[in-house]
Parts: C-alpha cells; structure tokens; sequence
C-alpha cells in the first residue's frame, strides 16, 4: 500500500486538488457542489478527458499531438453541415467523421512512427492543413445547427459521462494490462532499445496519433451537442486542456511513463478550476493565466520526481563509459 | 565540424551529387521563393511587379521575419519557442493602451520587456528543467492572459507616433526594406560572435557541449531572451503598422515562424540553420496567399496550403538529414 502511493504520489496530489477546489467552491457557493453542477463539470471535464486521451498515449510514447484543436472543430463543423439539422443522417455521418479523423491520425502516425519526422513541427502543420480543409469546406458560411433530437439525447442524459467511462476503462486496460500499452512505454523511455527488444516501432508508432485523432473527433461531436452549435475556434483551447491534463495526472513530457487515471484527475482539476474561476466572475484572462500556471507547476513538481532516481541512473552510465 | 573538413580534403567529381544533396536544405528555401515567383508571374505578373506590390510584400513580411529571427535562435539550440506569439500579443495590447507619444524610450522599454519575458522562459529550461514546448506553451497562456487583462478588446491607437515611425521611407527606401538590410547584418555580425558558437555546439550535442566548458544555461537563456525581444519587436511593428492591436494578433506568428524557419532549411538534428535562410523561408511564406489567389482558389486554402508545405519541407529534411548521416548519430 505504501509503495502503491509512493508510485502515485502525483495522481493522488491531482485527485486531492480537484476535490480540495470543488470545497472552495463549495464554500464560496451554495450550488457549487450540487448534482447539477457536478454534472456539468463531469461533462465539460468528459470532452478535455476524451480529447487528451490518444494525447496520453502520445505523450508517454515520446511524442506529442498538436492537431487536436483542428481534428475537434472539423468533426464538429462537417457534422453540422453534412446533418443539417436531419438527426436521420448522422447514422451515416458519424462514422463517416470518425473515419476522416482516423485518416488524419494515421498520416500523423506513419509520419512520425515511420517517415521518423519530429511530432511538434509535423502536428503544428496538420493542425492548418485540417484547419484550411475545413474552412474551405464551409465556405466561411455559417454552420447550420446540430439537430435538436441528438443535442437532447446527448445532454439530457448521463450518455457523455458514460461514454468517458467506457473509453476510461479501455484506455486503462490498454495502458495497464497489454502488450500494445507496454510496448508504448517501452517506446517512451528509449525507442531504440523497445526496436532492439524487437518491438515493431514504426508500426507500433501509428495508434497513438490515430486514437488521438479520433478521441478529438469524439470530443468534438460532444462539443456539438453541447454548444448546439459548431464554429471554427471551438477547438482552440483544447490543444492547451489535453497537454494540461496529461501533465497534471504526472505524465513526464520526456515520455515512458503516465497512465490515463491520472489523465482524469488533470482533466477534471481543469475544468473545476474553470468553473471556479468564473464563479469569481473571472474572464478569460485569468483562465489563460491559471492555466498557465498550473501547467508550469504541475510539470516543475513532476520534474522533481522523475529526476531524483533519473539522476542516479545518468551518472552511474557517465561513469561506465567514461572507464577504460 | 570533422566530417565537413574530410569532405573538402576528399572531394572529387564523383561525390558532387551527394554534396549537393546535402546542401539541399539550404538551398530549398531560394528554390521556394523562385518557384512561387515563377507561377506567379505566369499567372499574374502584376502581383509581382505591380506598383505597390514589392512594398506590401515588405510590409508583410517584416513581423513573420522578426520572429523567424528568434524562433531561428531558440531552433538552433533545437528548442521551440511557442510564446513569441504571446509576447507579441502582450506588445501590442500594451503598445495600444499605454503608448501616447512615442520616444525611442518607449520603443527600449518594450524591447527590453521581451527580452526579460524570453530569459523567464530560457529560466524555466534550464533551471526548472521544463521542456522548451511545455514551457512556452505555459508561457504563450500567461502572456496572452495578460494580454486580454491589458486590452480585452482590439483598438486603435492613441496616436499616429508609431504608424509614423514604422511607415514611409527614408530618401525613398522603404523603412521596412532599410529594417530587412538590418536584421541580415546583424545575423552576420551574430554569427560570428562566441555567444552564438555557444548556440550551436548546445544544439549538436549538449552533453559534448558541457565538456566543452561552453556556459549551455547563458547559451540557452539569451537564446530565448533574444526570441523573446523578437517577438516583442514583431508586436510593436504590427502595432504601428496597423495604428490598432488586439490581444491576440501574435497567435498568426506561432506556426508562421517555424514554418519560416523549417522552410529555410533548419537541421532537427542539431546545429545546422541559418537566419539569412529563414528569412528567405518567411519571404516564401508570405507569397503562398498571392499564389492561392492568383490561382483562383478561395483564400481559405491558403491556411490548408501553409501546413501541406510545412509537412512536406519538414519530411524533405528529415529525409535530407536521414541519408546524409546527420541523424545517424
């Protein structure tokens, strides 16, 4: 038992911070903790949740996605258009966006797994070549709205948080209880080594930018719902939400380690603070700064606790070959 | 360093070809700027040599150069700096809410608040040991933050000062080319200083690096500061010449800047890159919407076609950099 919170101190610390913020909102707020609320949190904190989820698989292989805000506002807008208020079409439009969405991740994950190109620079040009795609598509015409029976269906009922349980518990087992999750965090703390050990890295490369992709598709579709509208910047703050939230549940940047459970802790801590900060009537200004903030401390404090036993590792290498 | 003086004690016919193959990277970004100058003059030469058209031209790519200078720093050191956008940002919601009459002080101030913004961020590298993407993004939020906190919505400027003081000509050049000559001499008389040797031995390999004895944290922090400074300069600039800011104009310079810098030809690997290349890169960044537009498409396709050239110059590169060895290592 001891051990078991030694080794997860940090998700731990997140799940500890999200609830010590729901008591001071609480305590500032007679309806902050009730059943409403909470359920609105859950949704919002569901949508960061299912957008970073192929982000921590992303993040422990070393890597990182930064298309997500684009893949989001796409799947979101194509749907508007492509329904156009008609809830009958979805059962062929749904699919239809996930499946482009797949296409995106997977040029993403061969790129990267295969072709070798650096993750930031070949993310942050997808993130305008799906950007350009979407808006050419849309014309600059304003997106018709989703169609009343799905945004019903999805917001007047537990489906989202539902469907985040799902998706949780997969991405758990994957992570936890797989070959295919061992060898992401085989990837993560030394590629060269996993393709020694005879992982297949190229392929192995390719599911974390697809999972991303569709994961953000996913959350975009929820965002449609929610919003009962789609536009082109609905995605935007979350490319910072994802990387916050794997940060803050201790996934290290430098890759190999993190799981999803502690994804869940940083995406719920996200969204109370932003609902905290708006019950103090806070704009986006003091969310940008939060955020900010918190990722910065999240990842310093993360730091400190990959680098102690790191630290005794590299030097006992140093010495190995420096001798004779 | 060794392999390049082999290369020259070796060289024979037969090795021209991979030679060349190596040096391709920097050549691409003037092969860009000539490709999209030859379609556009088969299709619209007017857009090329149109009155008015080479000074626009200039005016545009006077913001995405300044910040290609500092992204070209901080990618030398095989960093990425996404809060050059941020600071940009902060500049000009700042420039618009604070500035009446503008002084050189004033111009100082605010160069000098880039700079100390963009140490915070060489800071949080070296001593918190966050990693360069991370960092900035962190800092890209503050700073935008802040930016909204200054000047929750764009407007204009109080004076004309600025929009003076950045538009017009000097004895009939354009302020904004005598600024372009400028930014190309100081990258050669940087080039040649220790501080910037300090850059690069850090981004080929900064273990060897701190064997050395170079001073990796200074390298690093007035990398960054110097970014930093960068982007608040490109803030100011856009400011001026637009007489209004807003709170986030500087978000446009974030991926515009690397891909500057990608597409003139800088090494992933580590220690190879030129400012004089990124520049040429930005030129050809800010002529991919004229030859959208000369092309008939709708000008939603020049943000589609600013990414696709991205991912194709950063996988001609790799692919480059792969074969010739570099990343090899």
């Amino acid at each position: 038992m001891r051990r078991w919170v030694a080794v997860n101190r940090s998700i731990l610390a997140a799940y500890a911070v999200a609830v010590g913020l729901v008591f001071v909102g609480a305590l500032n707020a007679s309806g902050f903790a009730s059943i409403r609320n909470l359920r609105t949190i859950i949704i919002i904190a569901a949508f960061v949740g299912i957008a970073a989820l192929g982000q921590t698989f992303c993040i422990i292989t070393g890597g990182i996605d930064l298309s997500v805000p684009a893949v989001l506002s796409g799947s979101a807008l194509v749907t508007a258009f492509l329904a156009d208020g008609d809830v009958k079409r979805l059962y062929w439009v749904i699919p239809l966006v996930l499946l482009l969405a797949a296409v995106v991740g997977t040029v993403n994950g061969v790129l990267v797994g295969v072709v070798g190109v650096s993750p930031i620079i070949l993310t942050l040009g997808m993130l305008s070549v799906v950007q350009g795609l979407t808006l050419v598509f849309s014309g600059g015409r304003l997106a018709p709205a989703p169609p009343t029976e799905y945004v019903v269906w999805l917001t007047q009922s537990l489906w989202i948080p539902a469907i985040w349980g799902v998706l949780a518990v997969g991405a758990t087992v994957v992570l936890s209880y797989s070959t295919l999750g061992r060898k992401f965090y085989a990837i993560g703390v030394n590629s060269k080594a996993a393709q020694i050990a005879g992982v297949r890295t190229k392929r192995v490369l390719i599911v974390p930018y697809v999972v991303s992709a569709v994961g953000s598709a996913l959350a975009g579709l929820g965002l449609l719902a929610w919003y009962n509208r789609a536009f082109i910047t609905m995605g935007d703050e979350f490319l910072f939400a994802s990387a916050v939230a794997v940060a803050v549940g201790g996934a290290s940047i430098l890759g190999g380690s993190g799981n999803y459970i502690g994804t869940i802790a940083g995406a719920l801590v996200l969204t109370i603070l932003g609902s905290l900060l708006r019950l103090f009537s806070l704009g986006t200004a003091a969310l940008q700064i939060a955020f900010g903030l918190v990722l910065l401390f999240a990842v310093w404090a993360g730091s400190l606790e990959v680098m102690r036993p790191h630290n005794k590792d590299a030097s006992e290498t140093v010495g190995v070959e420096e001798s004779p | 360093m060794r392999t390049s003086d082999a290369s020259r004690v070796l060289i024979d016919s037969a090795q021209w070809p991979s030679l060349l193959w190596r040096r391709l990277p920097h050549i691409m970004p003037y092969l860009y700027v000539a490709i999209l100058s030859l379609v556009l003059f088969v299709l619209d030469g007017r857009l090329l040599f149109g009155p008015g058209a080479a000074v626009s031209r200039l005016n545009t790519v006077i913001p995405l150069a300044l910040v290609a200078y500092g992204q070209t720093i901080v990618m030398l050191t095989r960093g990425i700096d996404l809060s050059i956008g941020g600071i940009a940002s902060l500049t000009s919601a700042l420039a618009v809410s604070q500035l009446d009459n503008v002084n050189g002080l004033h111009l100082l101030v605010f160069l000098l608040m880039g700079f100390t913004l963009g140490a915070l961020n060489g800071f949080l590298i070296t001593r918190a040991r966050i990693q360069p993407l991370i960092a900035t993004l962190a800092t890209w939020s503050i700073w935008g933050g802040v930016a909204f906190a200054v000047l929750p919505v764009g407007g204009r400027m109080r004076t004309r000062d600025l929009n003076e003081l950045v538009t017009g000509s000097i004895v009939s050049i354009p302020k904004a080319a005598i600024l372009f000559v400028g930014l190309i001499v100081l990258w050669r008389w940087l080039r040649r200083t220790p501080l910037f040797r300090d850059v690069v031995s850090v981004g080929s390999d900064e273990s060897r690096a701190i064997l050395a004895g170079v001073r990796v944290e200074r390298a690093v922090v007035i990398a960054y500061s110097l970014s930093g400074a960068s982007g608040a300069a490109a803030g100011l600039w856009l400011a001026g010449q637009n007489n209004s800011g807003s709170p986030t104009v500087g978000n446009q310079l974030i991926l515009a800047s690397v891909a500057a810098v990608i597409l003139g030809g800088m090494s992933l690997f580590g220690g190879g890159g030129s400012l004089a290349n990124s520049l040429v890169g930005a030129i050809a960044l800010i002529m991919i919407p004229d030859v959208v537009f000369a092309l008939g498409f709708s000008p939603a396709w020049s943000i589609f076609a600013l990414g696709a050239i991205l991912v194709l110059a950063v996988l001609l590169n790799t692919g480059i950099q792969r074969q010739s060895g570099a990343g090899a290592r």
